[in-house]
């Protein structure tokens, strides 16, 4: 305290700073690049939700996404920043928003939806980068508990028919007594009632392994989180069938999928390293399973998302490697 | 003149809820209307007077070394006070809304802090404003946030509709979530207030500390 | 200050502080003692007024146990008007729920009542809540409380009778003919089988209630 030499630290500009294992290599990708690739990733469960909801999905996507843009441009002109709807990331969570919500939600939800994510879950942190939760799930989370009726109940799926209206609300997929409501094939094609994004299994599966192929997420969290569910579910079924539905069921009903490969691998909120991703997927598994099965809401894959990026940087901090050539110090010295 | 500044310190600039943040599980857990912010917000200012004046009272007699035990038993027999006479005379809705938190005004930091801080030190006079001042100053952060979360959750205050088209509830406001949403977003507009008053001084704003041995409020982080 | 602790006089002052203490707060129990339980009592009857017809008596203090169902008797000038039966069911998502069903004395449903649950709020919740609401406009006007809110699920119960052993009602969904609020059809079923039970309960004894009471 008293006689150290103290000399100025220069940090660096936190909105630059990058923090891996070192040794380190330039990529060639910049914010928006990414953005256009999860947007295509995301084609063919738009593409899905088309064919199964019509223009009501279409009229919710772009309430959310037009929403959200206003929403970031908004909120740069009163904090003084430079516009980054260009970037792209506002349109993803708007677009990723309107895939967690269901078909007859009405335009106000969207809105609200949109405001809570950008200005609740992104900007009141500092904008992109600093956000701890997804955005997109935060939106999902705050009208779930605020709205719970209007966010569980589903409009039923008329596939082909554009320009059908009639809302009628159907059975959910995930009920808590263990019931089996629809087919395998029907889960996974995507023909049951359910968010616009989580109906078609197919679509989900295209879009991941094409984030996969591009190497955008890492494999380990969607690995970890599915196979968690899959073998809890598939115990608990087994021990008490009356309880849960069978593994594959789960894995192919609600918003698991969605969650596995768009939720859970966003780039902001999830641990940077390998093992630190497969104790991440681990953890998001294991909470929804134990919301779905035992818990108060049928869906649990928000939540679990959410819990998951509060416990983000502590992962980090606990998986992190040595730099290279880094020599521990020995106890007796230090 | 005093007197009058002992009263106001707990309205504004030493606002146990918005600026020590003392009290916060009754401001978070039962704030979900005004109605119920304000009868928690009054029971706690009941027994802050009742406490504050005995204890001045007593601030000479008690031996030093177990004034504590003292000042906790006083505190306890006005909570026990309040408790009886909410269940006799109080609407039995508020008294079930409120259940726990009122045996737990015992434990309240706000209570025992100004029984330590000033009623052990000051006049039974001074006491009570400072006991008002700061009951008072939790009652309005509770019925400020209690009312908020009313309003933006159904569109009432006081249990009376204003917007009478708003048909669906915001649930997230009336639950915990919303509490703790409503109450950093407040905490971050003071902040924003004071960091901008002074930067026209030409000062530094530093946010009070909250460890114990920053804290002001009582002598306890200290012996 | 010396550091030798004195400790009968530590002892000595706790005491008498706490003994004071004591001496209040035995003096205020004392004054609050028939003030709370006149509002324990209050209490009760005020839910039992929303059920049954118009009483004179004290049901809280008049109740007879069949099977799972608690039967407050409800009487004017000594004749009996009405029974109010109540139940706890634990087949709730989240726990008890316990149902307050009032009976006209041929076995007919008048009002149902949820007195306590801990549903999920906004799902199951809506089956159990009758909201009284004051509007602005309404004060201004002027508007005088009316009745009980209505709640279309609770409702749904009003006239139905019940007859000793049948099989119980149940929700559409198990192929009944009971309406449930979508997102809530647990808590509808634990709804309409507490309803079910007070009143083939009702049914049961409805002899016996009658004529050792009468």
């Amino acid at each position: 305290m008293s006689d150290v030499e103290t000399t100025t630290i220069q940090l660096p500009d936190a909105t630059k700073l990058v923090v891996s294992n070192s040794p380190h290599i330039r990529g060639g990708e910049t914010i928006s690049k990414i953005m256009v690739h999860v947007l295509v990733a995301l084609a063919p469960a738009v593409a899905a939700a088309l064919w199964f909801f019509g223009l009501a999905a279409l009229q919710v996507m772009v309430l959310c996404t037009v929403g959200c843009i206003v929403v970031e441009e908004i909120w740069n002109k009163c904090a003084k920043r430079a516009p980054t709807w260009k970037d792209g990331s506002a349109a993803l969570t708007g677009l990723l928003l309107a895939m967690n919500l269901s078909a007859g939600a009405p335009w106000w939800i969207c809105i609200l939806g949109a405001l809570l994510a950008i200005g609740l879950g992104k900007q009141i942190f500092g904008g992109l980068g600093f956000n701890p939760f997804n955005p997109a799930l935060v939106a999902r989370v705050a009208l779930l508990i605020g709205f719970p009726s209007l966010m569980t109940s589903w409009v039923v799926p008329q596939a082909g028919k554009f320009m059908a209206c009639d809302a009628l609300t159907g059975a959910t997929p995930l009920g808590a007594s263990g019931a089996v409501v629809a087919s395998n094939i029907d889960l996974f094609i995507g023909n049951v009632g359910g968010c616009l994004g989580e109906t078609s299994a197919l679509a989900l599966i295209i879009g991941g392994v094409y984030l996969l192929i591009k190497k955008l997420i890492k494999w380990q969290v969607p690995a970890a989180f599915i196979g968690t569910v899959a073998l809890i579910s598939a115990v608990v079924h087994h021990v008490n069938p009356d309880l849960t539905q069978p593994a594959l069921y789960h894995i192919l009903a609600g918003g698991l999928l969605i969650g596995a490969f768009f939720m859970a691998t966003d780039m902001v909120t999830s641990p940077m390293t390998a093992n630190g991703a497969l104790i991440f997927g681990f953890g998001c598994g294991l909470i929804t399973s134990v919301i779905r099965i035992w818990g108060g809401y049928p869906e649990g894959v928000s939540f679990s998302i959410l819990f998951m990026n509060a416990l983000t940087p502590l992962i980090d901090r606990s998986t992190i490697g040595k730099p290279f050539g880094y020599i521990r110090v020995k106890k007796e010295d230090a | 003149m005093s007197l009058l500044k002992e009263f106001t310190k707990g309205l504004a600039k030493e606002n146990p809820v918005f600026v020590l943040l003392l009290g916060m599980c009754p401001t978070l857990a039962v704030t979900n209307n005004a109605i119920n912010g304000l009868g928690m917000g009054v029971a706690t200012l009941c027994v802050l007077i009742g406490s504050n004046t005995v204890i001045s009272m007593i601030r000479n007699v008690v031996p030093k070394k177990v004034r504590i035990p003292c000042y906790i038993v006083v505190i306890a027999s006005f909570v026990t006070i309040v408790d009886l006479l909410m269940q006799a005379y109080a609407p039995r809705s508020l008294y079930e809304a409120l259940g726990i938190f009122i045996p737990l005004i015992v434990v309240n930091c706000i209570v025992l802090g100004r029984a330590e801080a000033f009623a052990s030190k000051n006049g039974v006079i001074a006491s009570i404003c400072d006991a008002l001042g700061m009951g008072l100053g939790f009652t309005l952060a509770l019925v400020v946030l209690g009312g908020s979360r009313e309003l933006l959750a159904s569109g009432s205050l006081f249990q009376v509709k204003l917007i009478e088209g708003w048909s669906q509830d915001f649930m997230l406001m009336g639950q915990a979530p919303g509490a703790f949403i409503l109450l950093g977003i407040f905490l971050g507009i003071i902040n924003w207030r004071n960091i901008r008053k002074a930067k026209k001084e030409g000062r530094s704003y530093t946010p009070p500390g909250l460890s114990c041995s920053t804290c002001n409020l009582c002598d306890l982080g200290k012996d | 200050m010396s550091n030798q602790v004195n400790i009968p006089v530590l002892t000595i002052s706790l005491a008498l502080i706490a003994g004071l203490a004591a001496g209040l707060l035995g003096w205020v129990y004392l004054v609050t003692e028939a003030p709370i339980a006149a509002a324990l009592q209050e209490k009760t009857n005020a839910a039992l007024r929303d059920v049954l017809p118009a009483f004179d008596n004290q049901p809280g203090e008049e109740t007879v146990v069949a099977g799972d169902v608690t039967f407050y008797i409800g009487r004017n000038e000594g004749k009996i008007v009405g029974f109010a039966g109540e139940t706890i069911t634990p087949k709730g998502y989240n726990g008890n729920v316990t149902v307050l069903a009032g009976l006209l004395p041929d076995g007919t449903l008048t009002t149902v009542l949820v007195t306590q649950q801990a549903e999920t709020p906004g799902l199951g919740t809506v089956v159990c809540e009758r909201k009284r609401q004051k509007t602005l406009s309404g004060l201004i006007k002027g508007v005088k409380e009316t009745g009980l809110p209505p709640n279309a699920v609770l409702d749904q119960f009003d006239g139905k009778q019940a007859v000793a052993g049948q099989a119980p009602w149940a929700v559409k969904k198990d192929g009944g003919t009971l309406d449930a609020v979508t997102g809530a059809t647990i808590t509808s079923r634990a709804v309409g089988d507490a309803v079910f039970t007070i009143a083939e309960t009702f049914a049961q004894n409805s002899d016996q209630l009658l004529k050792e009471n009468n």
